[in-house]
């Protein structure tokens, strides 16, 4: 279910799709938090005389995707929901890099939603587009729903 | 300068490896405030709030045992050393997948790995590369594995 909490997201929940344009500080800020140091990610100086957005910025997209559709639970500007969540997996296919200046189209769906060993999981399927309709990241998401363990669910 | 180098020099076997790194409260911290940052992308930096990664009171009041790292500081590692050996093949057409299978807690030294698992034939030859990170002891807390295209001299 939409515009409740992260933990209301059903098995087949299709994202509204949200568009934007990626910016430097999008690009820099997160290469630099992650000591990601290459001149690719920090200025157009490189052989593809374009500023690159690292591949794993991908998390971003998907935190941007949750606060535009999980209206009681909008992390960036703060909100919480009942429980923290833990991720657990990360899948980012790079079809083409993603450019600053591009405008990208991020959209995606709940593929999955299920119990294992006691912890409940959301399976996450996200695509990022290129505003002309070309591919640029396929993107798969594990994450856990809570920490503490539901032992009636082992 | 990110390399664009042959990478046909490769074999199965062939190891990877990036820098050790203390996991810090600050680089938890640092993942924390830049992945909101670039999540608003309005320009404005964040100083994030509170979150298991950065407090441990409300760390502890989730269940753990104090502050943990994101898994995506790790990831990040394994890319940043891909980056560097692949660099073009690796931003243009590599896909990584990585499972965060044990936590990584403040003051870990932890270091990046890789294998090359196989080179897969075909009409764009890839590197299949084993990835992951492990504390100074040898405790895998992240694994996966990357595919990345060949390139060619």
């Amino acid at each position: 279910m939409l515009d409740g909490y992260i933990s209301d997201l059903e098995k087949g929940d299709v994202f509204r799709p949200i568009e934007f344009e990626v910016t430097s500080l999008m690009a820099t800020q997160y290469a630099h938090g992650v000591e990601q140091t290459h001149e690719l990610f920090h200025s157009a100086n490189n052989p593809l005389s374009r500023q690159v957005r690292p591949i794993t910025a991908v998390h971003a997209d998907k935190m941007k995707l949750l606060d535009a559709n999980c209206l009681k639970e909008q992390r960036i500007t703060g909100g919480r929901g009942p429980d923290w969540r833990i991720h657990f997996e990360h899948d980012a296919e790079s079809i083409e890099p993603v450019f600053v200046g591009d405008t990208i189209r991020v959209s995606g769906r709940i593929a999955d939603r299920y119990w294992k060993r006691g912890r409940e999981y959301l399976l996450y399927e996200i695509e990022v587009h290129h505003a002309d309709g070309r591919l640029l990241i396929r993107y798969r998401d594990r994450t856990l729903l809570r920490y503490r363990k539901n032992e009636e669910m082992e | 300068m990110t390399s664009t180098r042959s990478t046909v020099d490769l074999a199965v076997g062939d190891v990877l490896s990036g820098p050790a790194r203390l996991m810090s409260r600050e680089r938890m911290r640092w993942y924390c405030d830049a992945l909101e940052t670039t999540a608003l992308g309005t320009g404005q930096f964040v100083i994030a709030e509170p979150t298991i990664h950065s407090d441990d009171d409300f760390a502890i009041a989730n269940g753990l045992p104090g502050i943990i790292a994101d898994g995506m500081i790790s990831t990040n590692w394994i890319s940043g050393m891909l980056v560097e050996r692949f660099g073009l093949g690796y931003v243009g057409g590599g896909e990584l997948q990585t499972k965060f299978i044990r936590p990584i807690y403040e003051d870990e030294v932890i270091e990046t790995k890789g294998e090359i698992r196989a080179v897969e034939d075909g009409e764009r030859p890839v590197y299949v590369i084993d990835v992951w990170c492990e504390t100074a002891d040898g405790q895998k807390c992240t694994v996966g594995q990357a595919r990345i295209p060949v390139l060619a001299g």
